[in-house]
């Protein structure tokens, strides 16, 4: 994993509000969970990373993304 | 019901660590973790955002950052991509254990011989006995004394738990199964029911747990609603060799009130699963309901 990489979305994760350790952990682990989806679906790292990011970033202030949050309203 | 074992053929054995397994697990399933202790073990669901049932397992919390997932109706690649979907910088890792285990159901009537095989365990409610080479654990999906025994391939632990019992085959345990109401999950009690429709809220549903996956739809029906439909053990009339194929939908005035999805036999008697609609539950324990092709007769409440 480039520690580069790991500080640009640990910096994304301490702006949303982690402490800095923390920040980097959720940094190690979306980074991984984006190449597990990568590899599974054949798709490019940089769109998994970005998908990934915007759903934490949604989460962070409590909304769901607008594609999860059609599935949550029809009932 | 005589003291039995069976051996599974294919079951999903998964292990899940990491610092939050607790917190991602508690999102996803809708019994609640934080009140499982190391050492015990409880029946949860995995539902979808409408409600309906992905997934059933048993989990077992081995330590504060450790459990495994054990699942009778979906492989270990399936429970994995399923509980895998939300993860987005969560630390948690999910391993497929299945090839490392074998797993064995018992049936045990009387507990007084069995118990000092388990050392005499206080209780074995909701508690993971473990053994030199596995575990096992009481199925709480049964009413029955009817036990999970996990243990790693060719143990000997094996024999010894088992060697009163006798064996049953996969007929004998279906029918077993169906008679003591445990459904199958998700083929039988799936992605088209609610766990309210199979009775599954009771026991495996906390309603006071939080947010997780379906919550919405679980506390709605918790408060002010009731379902529509029941799952039901049913027996089926057909008197036939041959079974219908199924799923096969079911009738009351040539209109359809509900699905029968599964069969089995044992002897001449066959029983499966149906579920239908409440309009049609009081013809089932009466008269029965016809099968959509009526050369198979009828289906009654079992």
């Amino acid at each position: 994993m480039n520690p580069e990489e790991i500080d640009q979305i640990a910096g994304i994760f301490q702006n949303l509000g982690a402490k800095e350790k923390q920040a980097t952990t959720m940094a190690t682990q979306l980074i991984k969970r984006a190449d597990q989806l990568a590899k599974k679906r054949n798709s490019s790292r940089v769109s998994e990373l970005q998908t990934l990011l915007t759903t934490a970033i949604y989460g962070a202030q409590g909304n769901l993304k607008p594609s999860k949050k059609e599935d949550s309203e029809q009932k | 019901m005589h003291d039995f074992f069976y051996q599974h053929r294919t079951v999903g054995i998964i292990r899940i660590t990491g610092e939050d397994a607790e917190d991602y697990l508690q999102s996803q399933l809708t019994i609640d973790l934080r009140k499982l202790s190391p050492g015990q073990v409880r029946f949860g669901l995995r539902l979808n955002s409408k409600g309906k049932i992905l997934a059933g397992a048993h989990i077992l919390r081995l330590g504060e950052e450790e459990y495994i997932l054990f699942s009778q109706g979906l492989e270990a690649q399936g429970l994995i991509s399923l509980l895998e979907e939300n993860v987005v910088a969560d630390e948690v890792e999910f391993e497929d254990e299945s090839e490392n285990w074998a797993c064995l159901t018992l049936g045990i009537e009387k507990l007084g011989d069995f118990l000092p095989k388990l050392g005499n365990p206080s209780t074995l409610d909701g508690k993971i006995i473990k053994l030199e080479d596995g575990f096992i654990f009481k199925n709480e999906r049964f009413q029955e004394n009817v036990f999970f025994l996990i243990l790693k391939k060719n143990s000997p632990d094996s024999s010894t738990l088992t060697n009163d019992l006798k064996e049953i085959s996969m007929e004998e345990y279906e029918f077993f199964r169906m008679q003591a109401g445990c459904f199958s999950i998700p083929c039988e009690i799936g992605p088209n029911e609610l766990p309210q429709e199979a009775g599954l809220e009771k026991l495996f549903v906390d309603f006071n747990k939080g947010c997780y996956l379906g919550q919405e739809v679980m506390a709605r029906l918790h408060s002010m609603g009731q379902v529509q439909r029941k799952t039901v053990t049913v027996e089926w009339q057909g008197y036939s060799e041959s079974p219908p194929n199924l799923p096969m939908r079911v009738l009351i005035n040539q209109k359809n009130t509900g699905t029968l999805k599964a069969l089995t036999k044992l002897g001449k008697q066959w029983i499966g699963v149906a579920t239908i609609h409440q309009k049609g539950i009081e013809q089932l324990g009466g008269t029965g309901l016809n099968l959509e092709d009526e050369s198979f007769g009828k289906i009654t409440k079992l």
